[in-house]
């Protein structure tokens, strides 16, 4: 599970953002909402651990991240928390399931192929195995980001915009996908997006407006 | 990690090749010209004999001891057994040993020698098969003469006049006879034809007498099975003939039954030799010391120091090869700038794929080694296939030196020396990926992975 205090980052050229306090459990799947620029990547960048924050705490699990820093951070990261990012990139250089075996083994977990293999056939993706990410098209691409999210079985799943550049169909699937996934492995799901098709999917919902801006 | 670095590199197919060319380029040079320096040395020390002076004919000592000792050169010219008279003398007070040579001929390409069985003590050479030559027009053959030459025991040929085997230029007269064949001694003797003094006279002196029999007594270790009379081979006629035709018009002293001893060359006091090789008893003695401008001021011949000479030559092939080796530094140094050039793009193109890595778990530290590993991997490669290319080019020159100088070069084994190239080219690579490396490690990862 994740919980948020009193977040707040500021750009040392830019603006200072302060974030709502919330918490999501393991299985359940939150959607945090809101336009352009009022810094739904910053928060998705605080949860992960990618940036520290200028105040207050991002709790996954026990441990506070904000209190982690250098290669603690990192591993942290790598073993507790999955991204998504919005645009799809791996190591070029592997293959498919290459960078899976590369994501487990970054994160300092026992490389687990069965595992990998697991994931890529629950998304339907097990033969593309040995295929080079260059070859993929966007959307099974985007199902090996989903699967390189899932492989060290985190704490926390983080998804950048997931469904923005789906149709109304994929956004479905790719949302029940996301969400049968984290719930098998007992993660939180925070999807950060400003696809309003996934409001009427997702119950609980942080809706960062501009009034949180600028504080 | 250091998967990855390789998987990296080898997805880069083009700029691995460039990269890899130039440094096996600049390291292949390099090495290459240690490998031949080091030959050449080889090759100039192992025949050094502990030779302290060679006296010839005056001209340029270097080719003297190029031609007297190395066997690379021809002859300054020739001095006269009267003026060489006071050192051929034994004088084990000074000289440990004085070794007489006469050149000018060769057959198939190798030199054919005219001394004395002094001239095996110094590079102690042991004969293999059948026995010394003992008397004029008898040869014994250097272990490479015999091996590539095809020449057995009981072979007759013509010697040629100079060092090609030009058919215009072989003597039609004193056909040798090979006696015998040397054990190998890694030395200049395995490349060459020996012979008594008096055989390069009688191939050249027209009128010279043929074979008669050994009267030595004092080196001729080799006699079993020696027949005086042997007269059954085919110049038996000719040679008879010659024998009469002289005893009535030549006067008596060419009609002089030639042995391999000392009084009977210094008898020969109007004939020539090319010149001695000279080891004192000792170095220091006075009289060592000051026999060279001795025989340099107040004589016709000429005296020269073979280390000196040899250090001179040194020094001269330095220049060029100091140049050469500029060159070599200069393109492993381009291709360490390459490197660094190929490492800083490829960086600027993977911000996005490191910053994952971090993502995935990785410290900054290992984005760091991950860089470096790609540019030992590179320096490991190109320095490699330089090593590997060092050897190719001197493998295709050592057939070309074999020809010009007469010697065998090898390839030569890895050594100390291709250890410290490997190193200097994988510190070549980890400075070039220094830069690079340090840029991956302060990768600001929010700032790439939200485009900004």
């Amino acid at each position: 599970m994740i919980r948020v205090e009193d977040l707040a980052y500021s750009y040392s050229k830019g603006p200072s953002l302060r974030f709502p306090d919330f918490s999501v459990q393991g299985d359940e799947a939150c959607l945090v909402l809101g336009q352009s620029g009022v810094g739904k990547t910053t928060l998705l960048h605080l949860l992960g651990g990618l940036m520290p924050p200028s105040r207050g705490k991002v709790i996954i699990g026990d441990t506070d991240i904000s209190s982690l820093s250098g290669n603690s951070l990192d591993k942290f990261r790598g073993r507790n928390v999955g991204i998504i990012f919005q645009k799809n990139h791996f190591v070029k250089a592997l293959n498919v399931m290459e960078n899976l075996l590369l994501t487990q083994k970054l994160s300092g977990v026992k490389q687990d192929a069965d595992y990998a293999k697991y994931i890529l056939s629950q998304l339907n993706i097990d033969q593309y195995i040995s295929k080079s990410t260059n070859d993929l098209s966007e959307g099974e691409k985007q199902r090996v980001s989903i699967a390189r999210s899932l492989v060290n079985k985190p704490k926390l799943i983080l998804a950048d915009e997931p469904t923005s550049a789906l149709d109304d169909g994929n956004c479905q699937d790719v949302y029940n996908l996301l969400k049968a996934q984290a719930k098998e492995i007992d993660a939180a799901l925070v999807i950060v997006t400003h696809d309003g098709r996934l409001k009427d999917l997702v119950e609980k919902k942080v809706i960062l407006n501009e009034s949180e801006v600028n504080v | 990690m250091f998967k990855v670095a390789w998987k990296n590199i080898m997805h880069r197919p083009l700029t691995l090749i460039l990269n890899i060319l130039l440094l096996g380029l600049g390291v292949g040079l390099i090495s290459f010209l240690f490998i031949l320096n080091d030959q050449l040395k080889e090759k100039f020390d192992n025949n050094l004999a502990d030779i302290d002076l060679v006296i010839g004919a005056k001209g340029s000592p270097l080719q003297m001891i190029l031609c007297n000792m190395y066997h690379i050169d021809n002859p300054t010219g020739n001095i006269s057994i009267a003026e060489a008279k006071p050192y051929l003398k034994p004088n084990p007070a000074i000289f440990k040993r004085v070794v007489p040579l006469s050149l000018g001929d060769s057959h198939e390409g190798y030199r054919i020698v005219g001394t004395d069985h002094s001239f095996l003590e110094l590079y102690n050479g042991e004969i293999a098969a059948g026995k010394l030559f003992s008397k004029t027009l008898e040869v014994t053959l250097g272990h490479t003469v015999a091996n590539e030459g095809g020449i057995k025991i009981g072979d007759k040929f013509k010697s040629s006049h100079g060092f090609t085997d030009d058919e215009d230029a072989i003597h039609d007269h004193g056909e040798m006879t090979v006696v015998g064949i040397l054990k190998p001694s890694s030395s200049v003797m395995d490349q060459l034809i020996l012979t008594a003094t008096a055989t390069v006279w009688a191939a050249h002196d027209h009128v010279e007498e043929t074979p008669t029999e050994s009267l030595d007594e004092h080196e001729e270790h080799d006699q079993e099975g020696h027949d005086h009379g042997d007269h059954d081979h085919g110049d038996h006629d000719h040679a008879h003939h010659d024998h009469e035709h002289h005893d009535h018009e030549h006067h008596v002293h060419e009609h002089h039954v030639h042995d391999l001893s000392r009084e009977d060359l210094m008898s020969h006091e109007d004939k020539e030799i090319t010149a001695m090789l000279v080891q004192y008893q000792s170095k220091t003695n006075r009289y060592a010391l000051g026999l060279p401008r001795t025989i340099n001021n107040n004589t016709d011949m000429m005296a020269a120091s073979p280390p000196f000479e040899i250090n001179r030559l040194y020094s001269m092939m330095g220049a060029g090869t100091k140049a050469i080796q500029v060159l070599g530094f200069l393109i492993a140094l381009v291709s360490a700038i390459s490197i660094f050039i190929s490492l800083l793009n490829s960086l600027k193109e993977r911000e996005y794929e490191l910053s994952l890595l971090r993502v995935s778990g990785a410290g900054p530290s290992q984005l760091f080694s991950l860089v470096i590993f790609e540019g030992l991997i590179l320096a490991l490669i190109g320095s490699v296939i330089g090593l590997i290319l060092g050897r190719v080019a001197m493998f295709f020159m050592a057939d070309k030196l074999d020809v010009s100088y007469g010697y065998d070069f090898g390839v030569g084994m890895f050594g100390i020396k291709d250890l410290y190239i490997l190193a200097a080219a994988l510190g070549l690579g980890i400075l070039a990926s220094l830069i690079p490396a340090i840029r991956a490690y302060g990768l600001d990862i929010h700032k790439v992975l939200s485009g900004k």
